[in-house]
């Protein structure tokens, strides 16, 4: 009998043991404390294979820290974890290459219903510039109630039209007081934005040479993308 | 009352207070606060049991308070009914605190209270005017704070000397503090008026057998929070002998306008050296906290109140604006953040803020790549704030403004912390509370279910 129990063991927590065991030092220091055991040794492997895969291990601790702030079982932690490392892969190749506090911002927007195809025309469009804050933008559009293709689909517009940060940060707040005021949503997206598109310059061409069409995201406001002299001011 | 701070909150206490001495007291509050005002509406029935000497009265009374960076206006009034009379009054207290103590936590504070108390049994104002002063000093040494305080005109002139400690203390499981405090008052009595609270027309004057007393008392107060869970408790003893010497000869003074002369007798009563509270509260579902407290109370000395046991319930019901993103809330919002630009923490430099209400982050220049966070309208003694640029630990946030005035919850708090560009989650909690999404921050559902402040940094 204890033969059998002792093959039972083996068979059921070796392998959670020895994952535990075998996760670089790096992976199993990054557990933030609060967690119990048998959470440390599920999400050991988790940890460890986000260190091979290059993603932010910091996410995947701040992640399961809040978990543990508010309450929640270890095993909706585990959970929640792992799911966000699958999202972590995803913004990571759709966002590349890309930054740890992106690929984390990343993360937290497909989690809220945003597709990996708006997270690579962001990049598209800031090919050498941080995205945080059009990944923020697009956050709390979603959050103001939003449909996330909808609100995909404005960010990206500005971003073509080079918005600047100011004004990309400033859209979620004037649509805020809109809505205190009765209008809707995404009424109000749709008017904020246009004002914002009204004072940039004009979307350039599909046959634009790549390079003008990738610097024009990054012309200051009120400046021509330099094949169209007529863009407003 | 208010059960947590926000730009706008409304709350309301319903609870009775049974007096073992005979008198037993429903009571009831009902508040709103408003960005920097609160107004506060309260009632009292009070039935004293004591045959033959049974009677009834309602006392209505209403606070209205205003307070600024380094200012506090309080108007109460109030309103008392009874069978045998009527009578009223009203007060008015302001208090101005030194830039010490408006920006650090050691500084003084003076203050100033006018009283007006009318019985209209005879249609005559019983008395009016300036009944006294105040002032107080704090200094703050290695975590502990001495404060003196001085009380005039009037009222029995007091001195006062404070030590306190509070030591904060975090488990895996849950978290608290512990207080230690060290009071001792030294007074001269020149007679306390009290006006009955059953009758108002009867005016009680207390004294003590000695004309000056010292009084020493020591408070434990231990306070631990468990997920939804706060208890408090607040164990004090009265030390020396003069306890014994103002608890077994008290002489009471009984005037009743319109009569020539006063009934006096002398009453030897124990309070015991020992008193003390002890609180529970529950927050049993959002924003509704069940509160439960019962305790003993010695005789204050200052006031001339006689100890009494109690026990009450009560319900407190917060509504936390930042859930009411449709309302006209908005626009005040903006106006307090505009007000919290103005008020800058010390050494920063208003830049650009995140304009969300009540959370306002500023680019300082500082030197390492952290920033200067502050957040208006959590109102508590002690707020703590838990976010991704905390990896969800909770930091004590600093008060910004009213850390001298130790016995006042605050409502603006700093910190710095590293907040890079783009986007933050963060809850904060006040006094060991449940954790809440801070006012005027966006609420986000979170992976776990939960809702978090969303923050952008710029």
């Amino acid at each position: 009998m204890r033969v059998v129990a002792g093959i039972v063991a083996a068979l059921v927590g070796g392998p959670m043991a020895l994952r535990a065991q075998q996760a670089p030092p790096s992976a199993v220091a990054a557990l933030p404390p609060g967690l119990d055991s048998a959470a440390r040794a599920a999400l050991a492997p988790v940890f460890a294979r986000a260190v091979q895969q290059g993603l932010p291990v910091m996410a995947l601790r701040v992640k399961a820290a809040e978990g543990v702030l508010h309450g929640v079982p270890s095993d909706r932690i585990v959970g929640v974890v792992t799911r966000f490392a699958e999202r972590l892969v995803v913004a990571k190749a759709a966002l590349a290459p890309a930054q740890p506090d992106e690929v984390s911002d990343g993360a937290n927007a497909l989690g809220l219903g945003v597709s990996a195809s708006v997270l690579r025309d962001i990049r598209k469009r800031r090919p050498a510039t941080p995205v945080t804050i059009p990944l923020a933008v697009l956050v709390q559009l979603v959050t103001q109630g939003i449909p996330a293709s909808r609100a995909g689909d404005i960010v990206l517009r500005l971003l073509e039209r080079g918005a600047s940060t100011q004004q990309l940060a400033e859209l979620p707040k004037v649509i805020d007081r809109d809505v205190a005021s009765g209008v809707s949503a995404e009424r109000a997206l749709d008017l904020r934005a246009a004002n914002v598109l009204a004072t940039l310059g004009p979307r350039p061409l599909p046959a634009l040479p790549t390079a003008a069409a990738a610097a024009a995201p990054s012309m200051p406001v009120g400046v021509s993308n330099g094949n169209h002299s007529g863009g407003r001011p | 009352m208010i059960a947590w701070g926000c730009a706008v909150c409304v709350g309301a206490t319903v609870g009775s207070a049974a007096r073992i001495e005979g008198q037993v007291a429903t009571t009831w509050s009902g508040g709103l606060e408003i960005g920097r005002a609160s107004a506060r509406v309260s009632g009292a029935d009070s039935t004293l049991l004591v045959a033959p000497a049974f009677s009834t009265s309602t006392v209505l009374s209403a606070d209205l308070a205003r307070r600024g960076a380094r200012t506090q206006l309080l108007w109460q009034g109030g309103l008392a009914m009874a069978r045998t009379a009527r009578g009223g009054y009203g007060r008015m207290v302001g208090v101005f605190l030194s830039d010490a103590s408006a920006a650090g936590r050691s500084g003084w504070l003076l203050s100033a209270d006018g009283t007006l108390v009318g019985a209209t049994r005879e249609g005559k104002a019983t008395s009016a005017g300036v009944s006294g002063y105040y002032g107080r000093s704090d200094v703050v040494l290695a975590g502990l704070r001495v404060g003196q305080r001085w009380r005039g005109r009037a009222a029995t002139p007091v001195t006062t000397l404070d030590l306190s400690h509070v030591s904060p203390f975090r488990t895996d499981a849950l978290d608290g503090s512990l207080g230690v405090s060290f009071t001792a008052t030294r007074t001269a009595f020149t007679g306390n008026r009290v006006r009955d609270v059953v009758d108002p027309s009867f005016v009680r004057t207390v004294s003590p057998y000695r004309a000056t007393v010292t009084l020493a008392d020591l408070h434990v107060t231990p306070r631990v929070h468990w997920r939804a869970l706060t208890a408090d408790v607040d164990a004090m003893t009265r030390l020396g002998r003069a306890a014994s010497v103002w608890d077994d000869y008290t002489a009471t003074f009984t005037t009743v306008p319109g009569n020539s002369g006063s009934d006096m007798s002398v009453q030897r009563e124990r309070h015991g050296r020992f008193g003390g509270s002890a609180r529970v509260g529950w927050e049993f579902a959002r924003s509704l906290t069940l509160v439960g407290e019962g305790g003993r109370r010695l005789s204050d000395p200052m006031s001339g109140l006689a100890g009494s046991r109690y026990v009450s319930v009560s319900l407190r019901v917060a509504v936390d604006a930042a859930r009411l993103r449709a309302t006209r809330r908005r626009d005040a919002s903006t106006a307090m953040d505009a007000g919290a630009r103005r008020q800058t923490p010390s050494g920063a430099r208003p830049g650009v803020s995140d304009t969300v209400a009540g959370v306002v982050v500023y680019q300082d220049g500082a030197a390492d790549s952290t920033r200067a966070v502050m957040l208006r309208g959590v109102r508590g003694m002690r707020v703590e704030i838990a976010g991704d640029f905390t990896e969800w630990r909770p930091v004590a946030l600093e008060p910004c403004d009213a850390a001298a005035v130790s016995d006042a919850p605050a409502t603006l708090w700093c910190g710095r912390f590293p907040l890079r560009p783009g986007a933050h989650y963060f809850l904060v909690r006040a006094d060991g509370g449940a954790w809440r999404v801070a006012p005027g921050a966006t609420p986000v559902p979170d992976s776990y279910g939960e809702t978090v402040g969303l923050l952008v940094v710029p």
